[in-house]
């Protein structure tokens, strides 16, 4: 048995550690979620004590969690830790509860409690070992509702309620000596002193320092700190990050939700979804000034706000649908053609459109057959890369019928295909400085206004195009063409019409 | 022997809380006072963010839960009371002369503690259109957000009472009687009384001590 200094009576020797074994108990019963899950239920114990009452060791077997009345359940945790404090009575036992993030290993001070007992300078003036235990009793009977009170209780039953493992976790560490708090936890922790046990020659002090606010942890499912709401712009199938949807709502003047760097591969390949960070985002701190918030680097997300993984919604708009392109839409491979077929990069059997120059601007129609597969252009630049309409072997929505059964792999809806087309048309450089040295061509004001569009307008669009190009074609004759006959890419064009217009009707 | 006077905080309550604030107090204060081997019961509130602690004597919660009944009963009879006292009791019991109609034994009462509550129902200020299918989402709101507020300012007034509980008996142990050996559960008898609104605690104290006898207020 652990002895003080002075010469307390072995009886009082054995409450003083008593004292501190129940201590222990009753604060890891309530901070230890482990061990609490695994206690037996109340309805297991005998409904009626031993009937010899009075100091457990009397009793049979001197059960232990009988000891000042208060019958507890099993507390390995504690029983554990029983024999640390043993040594001597007169070091502290010093408990610490921490708030561990199993992810980060971070930890986080939530309660200290300390018992300590102190030698009485003037020995003899001390009650008598009854009134010890009695003053011990009674003690034990608030300090069982206190760790209830406080804030950490609310954790540990919101980690007991549900049996996953979670981040978040309350771990405990016992001390044999009391480490200075740093000046932040001591400006947000408050402190309780229960009234101390006196024995004959000393008393047992019973403190706490606490953390006075914890309700920025929910811990009720991974949470971290609780979000403020959010518009989420670029949600999965969004206009911004669909393309298919994109082109049924197109904003005004809308850019291209992807910008592509020359000689990059664009960012829907699967090369490129390795290479983007994809870290979750730092949820932003919600903290009443008056009340200090627990800064925590906690990487969870909130469940039921936002999927695991969420996304950071700072970033600059085209990274912004990059990152939502590649996590949260599937990557078709017809989606991945598309874009091929947007860049000028096709499949053997489709081959590019022409190019043409109008004015300072240059719209190239080219022939895949002499591109290489990698290449790329920039989107917004004076260069953008067609479809050849005039590419017998090409899949154009323009296209006989007959061309429209060669397809890359599947099938490709009408309004795929046309919303590509209107997104190259969108993302052309304005035509006003070619349409002011043509003539002839109808001056078709930038298409890519309307809010809304329809295969009609897109028709309408490639129409006016057409007669451009025409009109471009008769009048300079110096611009580099394949060797097609125009008779024929016209009839197509043509065709493409017919078709374009039988479709369109109701 | 003194008897140790305890003054809790009054609690705002609404009709429909009144039972889970007093078994909260009630509870927590016998519980304190159940010196005898006991197995505690923690009991989760389920209106408030709380838990208070139940000495496990099935007698006990009987007992509070008849008297929580009775005082509900009697408030509801006179509605246009709002300030209203719950008295528990500790006592003694001592063996007197024996004389003429009167009882053996008495009680000297060494402890009381005074629950106070004051009774407001927000729905008897509610405007008439509140009840209408159509009202305006605005007043719905707000009235939502008065609950709310009324809710967590209640739950911090139910914390600060435990933790006035919890003072006063670490603070005030020498008036407490000798413990019976081979205590079980409850170790000093008590009561629990309703008062009126009209008597106030200081004058039930002056009468009890002027009369010396135990005096149940109905």
């Amino acid at each position: 048995m652990a002895s003080t200094q002075n010469s307390e009576t072995p009886a009082t020797e054995q409450v003083i550690t008593e004292i501190f074994a129940k201590s222990l108990h009753i604060i890891l019963e309530s901070r230890s979620p482990y061990v609490s899950s695994r206690n037996y239920s109340l309805d297991q114990i005998p409904p009626s004590p031993s009937s010899s009452g009075g100091s457990p060791s009397t009793q049979p077997g001197g059960s232990r969690d009988k000891w000042f009345n208060l019958a507890l359940r099993e507390c390995p945790a504690a029983l554990q830790n029983s024999d640390f404090w043993r040594q001597s009575n007169l070091e502290p036992l010093v408990i610490e509860i921490l708030l561990v993030d199993r992810v980060s290993g971070t930890e986080k001070l939530l309660e200290r409690w300390v018992v300590q007992y102190e030698t009485r300078k003037h020995p003899g003036t001390g009650r008598k070992s009854k009134r010890t235990y009695r003053g011990a009793t009674l003690l034990f009977r608030s300090l069982y509702l206190l760790v209830r009170l406080l804030p950490a209780y609310t954790l540990f039953r919101e980690m007991n309620s549900s049996g996953r493992i979670r981040s978040l976790g309350l771990s405990h560490r016992i001390q044999s000596f009391v480490n200075p708090l740093t000046r932040s936890e001591e400006a947000e922790m408050a402190h309780l002193c229960l009234t101390p046990i006196d024995t004959p020659f000393g008393r047992l002090k019973h403190s706490v320092s606490y953390l006075s606010v914890v309700d920025d942890i929910s811990i009720g499912s991974e949470l971290s700190t609780p979000m403020s709401t959010e518009l989420i712009p670029d949600y999965v199938g969004s206009p911004t990050t669909d393309p298919l949807k994109r082109f049924q709502t197109l904003p005004l003047g809308g850019s291209a939700p992807i910008c592509v760097q020359p000689g990059r591969r664009h960012s829907w390949s699967t090369d490129r979804l390795g290479s983007l960070n994809l870290s979750p985002c730092s949820l932003p701190t919600h903290s009443d000034p008056q009340r200090p918030s627990i800064p925590l680097p906690l990487s969870e997300v909130q469940k039921g706000k936002r999927p695991v993984g969420c996304y950071p919604s700072s970033l600059s708009s085209p990274q912004k649908a990059n990152l939502f392109r590649c996590e949260s839409a599937p990557v078709s491979r017809d989606s991945e053609r598309n874009q091929l077929v947007r860049f000028g990069e096709l499949p053997s059997g489709v081959s590019l459109p022409k190019e043409i120059s109008i004015g300072g601007d240059a719209i190239r129609y080219l022939d895949v057959a002499k591109l290489p597969l990698a290449s790329g252009s920039c989107v917004g630049g004076s260069n953008v890369q067609l479809l050849d309409l005039h590419d017998s072997d090409a899949n154009y929505p323009f296209a006989s019928d007959d061309n429209r059964t060669k397809n890359y792999e599947g099938e490709r809806s009408l309004a795929a295909i046309v919303g590509e087309l209107l997104r190259m048309l969108e993302t052309a450089p304005k035509l006003q400085i070619g349409f002011e040295k043509s003539d002839g061509p109808d001056q078709n004001p930038n298409p890519a206004h309307s809010g809304s569009r329809t295969a009609a307008n897109a028709l309408e669009e490639l129409r006016s195009y057409m007669h451009m190009r025409d009109s471009i074609l008769s009048q300079s004759g110096s611009h580099s063409l394949e060797p097609k006959p125009e008779k024929e890419s016209n009839s197509k064009g043509s065709n493409s019409e017919k078709e374009m217009k039988e479709r369109n009707r109701p | 022997m003194n008897c140790e006077v305890c003054e809790l905080k009054e609690l705002v309550v609404e009709q429909f809380e009144i039972r889970e604030v007093l078994r909260c107090i009630l509870h927590t204060i016998i519980f304190h006072r159940a010196l005898g081997l006991v197995r505690p019961r923690d009991i989760n509130c389920e209106l408030f963010e709380l838990t208070y602690v139940q000495c496990g004597v099935p007698e006990v919660e009987k007992e509070i839960e008849e008297k929580i009944t009775e005082f509900i009963s009697k408030i509801s009879k006179h509605p246009n009371r709002r300030s209203h006292q719950v008295c528990l009791s500790f006592y003694e019991t001592k063996d007197k002369q024996p004389a003429w109609f009167s009882s053996k034994t008495e009680r000297v009462y060494w402890e009381r503690w005074f629950i106070n509550l004051q009774i407001t129902n927000q729905r008897v200020n509610m405007k008439p259109n509140q009840t209408k299918v159509g009202f305006d989402p605005g007043e719905k709101l707000s009235s939502l957000e008065e609950k709310k507020l009324h809710r967590t300012a209640l739950e911090a007034s139910i914390r600060e009472n435990l933790f006035q509980i919890i003072k006063f008996v670490n603070e005030k142990m020498d008036h407490l009687p000798h413990i019976p050996p081979n205590a079980e559960g409850i170790s000093y008898p008590y009561e629990i009384t309703i008062l009126s609104s009209s008597e106030s605690s200081l004058d039930m104290l002056k009468r009890m001590l002027q009369t010396g006898h135990q005096t149940t207020l109905s």
